[in-house]
């Protein structure tokens, strides 16, 4: 699914550069569910942007599902950020001014389905995170935990292969975070998708499959650094 | 997405964001109206004074005589070819009239019977003189307002009196009203025999200037023409000088004219100060709706989708504005109209104002836009 090869990632600082990731080199099969450490700063975030196609790269080779991700034009990335890719972040960045709904079926709406069905289809994955009698609430309508489910059904509603997680429940209390990774499990049984995610919690990366350990720009497998 | 959805997602990103698009219509409204209604009065204003100036007598040519000058017969025989609906003569010269122990001294204006019409004078009471008076020379006045109150202490008194004027007794038949003085026709002031009568002592029976009237479809400018055609057959371009309506009105029409330009000018001052604010409006917003191109692209919209949304949202916000603030100046202009200004709607004016109002809504709505959509998605997700 994801073949990341020597891929490097600056950052402009001062006078020069800051290599955020050092020629990483990464292999996630279809299905897997991983899970990403390490300290604040380390580069968890920039990882996830790139993968997610949010963000550009210096250096190296970035295949998703067999395309280099560098040859592709700025239509084709939109195509695959659409259909391809589904991106929760930790500050949820939702449409203030659109209700659930409305962002809901923002990701079909420009994926050229129809307002009627997309709407339908919204109401749908709006009730399968719990949200069927919230659909009209504007984000500041809603609690942290309902917020993060809006964007989890944005995130899902185009039924994307990979699910990208940047701390999901970062800024929910112990109890929302863990129903919010209920629901992502839950998700992933049911849909088989790839799925990664950024986590501080060791509990939450007790629950992948695998977890990945970020460290001075480079990334190690296992529990390794701990 | 279609255009239909494009359009509805404009429609609810407007309704989403009550007070910033009301802000942004009512720019567009004000500028819109400023140059309508302010172009509107200006031209109302300069056509009405057209009006006037053409009710007072488009094709009316003055000849001012300075030398050489005919008497009243001699010009009446250089003029026969001409076809004309009157020749007014005038001869002026000063007296003093004394009434009782009131006594001003005049000028005093010998003419005949057609000079109230040339002149646009009405009476106040009495009679004008007549051509029977030029005949038989009475010894008639007509006074104007002014000079009768002066003369009599209440105007209405004049009438029928005996006044001495240069030691002759004329009586007063009528009186003229001095509604209509201005600078140009002093009427107030007119002291007016017939010409037969007041030349009847002289020697010198030239007269100073003459009005000529043309026939009813005569233009003014064509009966100047034909006028200075048989008069410079007896007399040099030095002895007189014609002057028309026409130059009058031409006159006019310039001044109208720079009025309407300034007028416009303000006009469009208002709307730039409209523009500007639509333009304030916009770029105020930049962060938010970056961070909105942002997530929009983030879920996958291509920088085209998000550009074709921003344009068709400006040019509804602001295409809104200008039907309004159109329709609001339909209705400030029968407004102004009613309160007797005179408001003369324009639609090349209007579609100018709708088009330029259009023009700044969209380029200060696209621009960010179209730097945000430039963005990397995390970049534009991220700014602040
Ligand atoms: N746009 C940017 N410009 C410059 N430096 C950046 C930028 N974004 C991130 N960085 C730097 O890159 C490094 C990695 O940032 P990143 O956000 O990936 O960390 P992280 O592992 O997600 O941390 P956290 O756990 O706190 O979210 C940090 O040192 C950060 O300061
Ligand atoms: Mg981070």
């Amino acid at each position: 699914m994801i073949s990341i090869k020597g891929l490097t990632k600056t950052y402009p600082s001062g006078r020069g550069k800051m290599t955020v990731l050092d020629e990483i080199n990464l292999e996630v099969q279809k299905g897997e569910f991983i899970s990403i450490m390490g300290k604040s700063g380390s580069g968890k975030t920039t990882l996830l942007n790139l993968i997610g196609l949010l963000d550009n790269f210096d250096s190296g080779s970035y295949k998703l599902s067999g395309v280099e991700m560098k040859s592709v034009d700025q239509r084709g990335l939109a195509r695959t950020r659409n259909r391809d890719i589904g991106f929760v972040y930790q500050n949820f960045n939702l449409l203030a001014n659109f209700s659930a709904l409305d962002n809901v079926m923002l990701p079909q709406l420009f994926g050229g389905v129809p307002a009627q069905r997309a709407r339908k289809k919204a109401q749908e994955f709006l009730e399968l995170v719990g949200l069927g009698d919230k659909l009209k609430n504007r984000p500041t309508q809603l609690s942290g935990g309902e917020q993060q489910r809006v964007a989890i059904a944005r995130a899902l509603i185009n039924e994307p292969e990979l699910l990208l997680l940047d701390e999901p429940t970062g800024t929910l209390d112990s109890k929302t975070g863990a129903e919010i990774l209920e629901l992502v499990k839950t998700l992933w049984v049911k849909n088989k998708m790839t799925i990664l995610v950024i986590t501080h919690d060791r509990e939450i990366a007790g629950e992948a499959q695998k977890t990945l350990h970020i460290k001075d720009g480079k990334i190690m497998e296992g529990s390794a650094g701990l | 997405m279609s255009i239909l959805q494009i359009l509805k997602s404009s429609f609810k990103s407007i309704f989403a964001r009550k007070l910033r698009s009301i802000l942004t219509m009512l720019g567009v409204i004000i500028g819109i109206m400023a140059v309508i209604v302010l172009v509107g009065i200006g031209q109302g204003t300069t056509s009405s004074v057209m009006e006037n100036m053409q009710s007072l007598g488009g094709n009316i040519v003055t000849i001012n005589f300075r030398s050489n000058n005919p008497t009243y017969d001699e010009l009446k025989t250089m003029l026969q070819n001409v076809q004309t609906a009157s020749i007014t003569p005038v001869s002026s010269s000063q007296g003093t009239a004394v009434y009782k122990t009131n006594s001003e001294s005049m000028s005093l204006t010998g003419t005949t019977a057609t000079y109230l019409d040339s002149q646009s004078l009405t009476l106040m009471a009495g009679r004008f003189i007549s051509d029977v008076d030029n005949e038989n020379r009475s010894n008639v006045v007509v006074l104007g307002g002014t000079i009768a109150k002066s003369l009599f202490d209440d105007s209405y008194k004049a009438l029928g009196k005996l006044l001495r004027i240069n030691n002759v007794y004329y009586t007063v038949i009528g009186l003229l009203s001095s509604e209509n003085s201005d600078v140009m026709n002093n009427s107030g002031n007119a002291v007016i025999l017939p010409i037969a009568t007041l030349q009847k002592s002289s020697v010198d029976k030239s007269i100073s200037r003459a009005y000529v009237m043309g026939m009813k479809d005569t233009d003014g400018s064509v009966l100047a023409n034909r006028i200075n055609t048989v008069l410079l057959k007896t007399l040099t371009s030095n002895d007189y000088s014609t002057f028309g309506q026409e130059q009058v009105l031409e006159t006019m029409s310039s001044v109208s004219n720079s009025l309407s330009l300034m007028l416009g000018g303000i006009a469009a001052i208002s709307l730039i100060v409209g523009g500007i604010g639509v333009m304030n409006i916009m770029l105020v917003s930049v962060t938010e709706r970056t961070r909105e191109i942002g997530v929009k692209k983030a879920v996958g919209a291509t920088t085209g989708a998000i550009l074709k949304q921003f344009l068709i949202e400006a040019l509804v916000l602001c295409g809104l504005g200008g039907v309004i603030g159109v329709g609001l100046a339909a209705i400030l202009g029968s407004v102004v109209n009613s309160m007797g200004i005179t408001f003369t709607g324009n639609a090349g004016i209007s579609l100018l104002a709708f088009g330029i109002s259009l023009l700044i809504g969209i380029i200060f709505g696209l621009l960010p836009a179209i730097k945000a959509s430039k963005l990397k998605p995390i970049d534009a997700l991220k700014y602040e």
